[in-house]
């Protein structure tokens, strides 16, 4: 498998600029905030969610790559349902394949050739990201995913060159994505959690899976740190599932090193009153040391995990798998809450894919009784996000096409 | 013939509370005597041994779901996975602090209720899923994905929990909620601020000093205008701890609402749908409501 070195990302490799970036750290309670970068006024029109000091100004200092977000269709988002693809909760892989080449056409204006030469080269490494949790309700669905290798293999992506990914090994095993199933394709998780009081330590005392994650590639929240955090039995607990502890959530190697462009493949289903579809699934799922951003920063890491130049420069295209959705009690599978939605939705520009998705989730938990706190916190990070340029998050500037 | 019958109340009491010391005696063991016994449903047996996860080891079991039993108090859980052939299920006891917590968390979930009509014990029933609450268990039997006749087999596994669980009453706080005028399926019970998220945000975290202990209780009513308004009704320990969490949220009260008018026991805010919402104590009952239409007085 071919490594690409990744062109705007060396000044962040450079261990001087790590350093660097340590530093400013250190010096902002001296008063220099790394948290606010030099878009202060686009900012007021669009609140940061939360004060914590962040590293997302440095992600936007590094020049921006010819696929960056929010690529070639901002604002852009495509709906295509079909009543058949899911029976008797069942899904069906040939129409669902189909909705995909619909769905992929309605979105590039292109043919699915034409449109694999608009996000892809052959000598790519293409990195699915998945979302197994929830399964086997309401998790990405295989058929999709085979549906997406076909694409990349008839492009000329060869299948050990298309990466099958999540954060766990067990839990793409318990989502059906195996080596049986999906044959010659690499399947590949950030990390191992060991369970049953199974050892998770090497020798000198590190994660196993520690290795895994590129320590010069990070998300830094200042403050903000694994160490005691609620719903853990202890700190070696969350250690155990988290890699790291400290202020610093590291990209996987996977993202940073090996792929050269990445699909993200969600799954449509809510995270109490917010969503948990395009941008979660790729802001909790390339980094590591994430059970301490939930609480304070929730959808505030949804968008600065993506303005990373390791994903925003990568990530061509988004789908949001919602053939089968949950309007309530995610983001874990819960049958109460399961609907069949029959649809895919596609974008380039993740954001708007959300906002999109939010409306409808948003117009099924009202429909089916559910109590909805609208409150703007839960939608603030899409409008950052478009402050950043790194999408539309104004529903009044995205364009939903229904086919 | 009356000695006859009081005999058979006095066997009927021993046994009552042969039952009641039985139950006890099997959550100190860690509830494992609440599963299922194998065979509950011919040809379904137990699939190796069963898990407790006990307090903040909860989060080994679900993964991202944890904080919202912990916050509404939870002592241990007991999974067991049953197997039939190729069929599989897995049922899962929570055993929560008190009735308020197991049935707060049933209401979380439960959505729309679907019963068995030959299960008389509360309880919601899907395809491939079933939510029980009885005293202070709540109780989930899930298989993987719906199969022919799965349903009953739930309903089975969860009417042979229930059965070996003491019937309580209903928890004291639910007389804090006015029925009339309440939405069905509306109300819920909150004790801090992923239970509050559902309902309304109100501020930062914590903003009710609920501290997982104190028991809100709120739902929603429609107006006879057709408007839905929202109501907490929280009770605190002390007078002066009500008041103490309406000043706590008069200080850190949401940046999207402004406050009308705060002053000694009140509290009147418009949010940021321009609807308007007032809270006030009373003794040890801090009331609040939101998403008024009309400006309240102070």
């Amino acid at each position: 498998m071919s490594r690409k070195p990744y062109r705007s990302l060396k000044p962040a490799l450079d261990p001087d600029r790590r350093d660097f970036l340590k530093t400013l750290g250190v010096c902002a309670a001296g008063g220099l905030v790394l948290g606010v970068p030099d878009f202060a006024e686009e900012k007021a029109a669009a609140p940061v969610p939360s004060n914590v000091e962040t590293n997302v100004a440095d992600f936007m200092k590094v020049p921006r790559g010819k696929h960056a977000l929010p690529g070639p269709f901002p604002g852009k988002v495509v709906q295509a349902t079909d009543p058949r693809s899911m029976k008797d909760r069942r899904v069906d892989p040939k129409i669902v394949s189909r909705m995909f080449a619909a769905g992929l056409a309605e979105l590039t204006g292109k043919s699915m050739r034409e449109s694999f030469g608009l996000f892809f080269a052959k000598d790519d490494v293409v990195g699915i990201k998945v979302n197994p949790v929830g399964a086997p309700l309401i998790n990405t669905t295989p058929a999709l995913v085979s549906a997406v290798v076909a694409w990349l293999e008839e492009g000329g992506i060869p299948r050990k060159n298309v990466v099958i990914w999540d954060r766990f090994d067990d839990m793409l095993k318990e989502a059906g994505f195996t080596q049986d199933r999906f044959p010659g394709v690499t399947i590949e998780s950030l990390q191992t959690m060991a369970d049953d009081g199974k050892p998770w330590k090497n020798a000198k005392g590190e994660h196993l899976s520690a290795d895994h994650f590129d320590q010069e590639a990070y998300y830094y929240a200042k403050g903000i740190v694994g160490k005691g955090v609620a719903g853990y039995a202890s700190d070696d607990a969350y250690a155990n599932q988290h890699v790291f502890t400290g202020e610093y959530s590291y990209f996987g190697k996977l993202v940073t090193r090996k792929l050269t462009k990445i699909i993200n493949l969600a799954a449509f289903k809510n995270a109490g009153n917010g969503i948990s579809m395009a941008t979660k699934n790729l802001g909790y799922g390339s980094v590591c040391n994430t059970g301490r951003l939930h609480q304070p920063l929730f959808f505030r890491v949804c968008t600065e995990v993506l303005a990373a130049p390791w994903v925003r420069d990568k990530l061509v295209l988004n789908v949001t798998d919602g053939i089968r959705g949950q309007y309530d009690g995610g983001p874990m599978g819960n049958e109460q809450f399961f609907f069949p939605n029959h649809s895919l939705y596609f974008a380039t520009d993740p954001f708007a894919l959300d906002r999109a998705c939010h409306d409808q989730m948003v117009a099924k938990r009202r429909a089916m009784g559910v109590k909805v706190n609208d409150h703007p916190r839960f939608t603030d990070y899409l409008g950052y996000a478009q402050t950043l340029g790194l999408g539309i998050g104004d529903p009044s500037k995205i364009t939903l096409y229904k086919i | 013939m009356a000695g006859q019958g009081m005999q058979m109340r006095a066997k009927d009491v021993a046994a009552g509370i042969m039952m009641i010391l039985a139950a006890v005696a099997a959550r100190a063991a860690g509830d494992l005597s609440l599963l299922p016994a194998g065979g509950f449903v011919q040809g379904w047996s137990k699939d190796g041994a069963a898990r407790v996860y006990e307090g903040e080891a909860l989060y080994d079991h679900i993964d991202g779901g944890g904080e919202a039993f912990l916050e509404m108090g939870f002592e241990a859980c007991t999974v067991q996975r049953y197997r039939r052939g190729p069929e599989s299920l897995t049922v899962e006891i929570y055993r929560m602090a008190d009735p308020a917590a197991a049935l707060g968390t049933y209401w979380a979930n439960c959505g729309r209720e679907t019963p068995d009509p030959s299960f008389a014990e509360r309880h919601t029933v899907g395809r491939n899923q079933i939510l029980l609450q009885k005293g202070a268990d709540y109780v989930v039997a899930t298989g993987p994905e719906p199969a022919p006749g799965l349903s009953k087999v739930l309903v089975a596994a969860a009417r042979a929990v229930a059965d070996k669980i003491p019937a309580g009453e209903p928890p004291p706080c639910l007389a804090l909620l006015p029925k009339e005028g309440l939405e069905p399926g509306s109300a819920r019970i909150l004790r801090g601020p992923i239970g509050m998220q559902a309902m309304v945000t109100l501020g930062e975290g914590d903003v009710l000093l609920l501290g997982r202990t104190v028991t809100a209780v709120a739902g929603e009513y429609k107006d006879k205008d057709g408007a839905t308004r929202t109501l907490i009704v929280a009770e605190y320990p002390t007078a002066s701890s009500a008041g103490g969490a309406l000043h706590h949220l008069i200080e850190h009260l949401d940046t999207a609402c402004s406050i009308l008018s705060a002053g000694d026991g009140h509290l009147v805010f418009k949010d940021y749908k321009g609807r308007f919402g007032v809270a006030a104590t009373e003794g040890r009952k801090l009331t609040i409501q939101t998403g008024l239409a009309k400006e309240p007085a102070p």
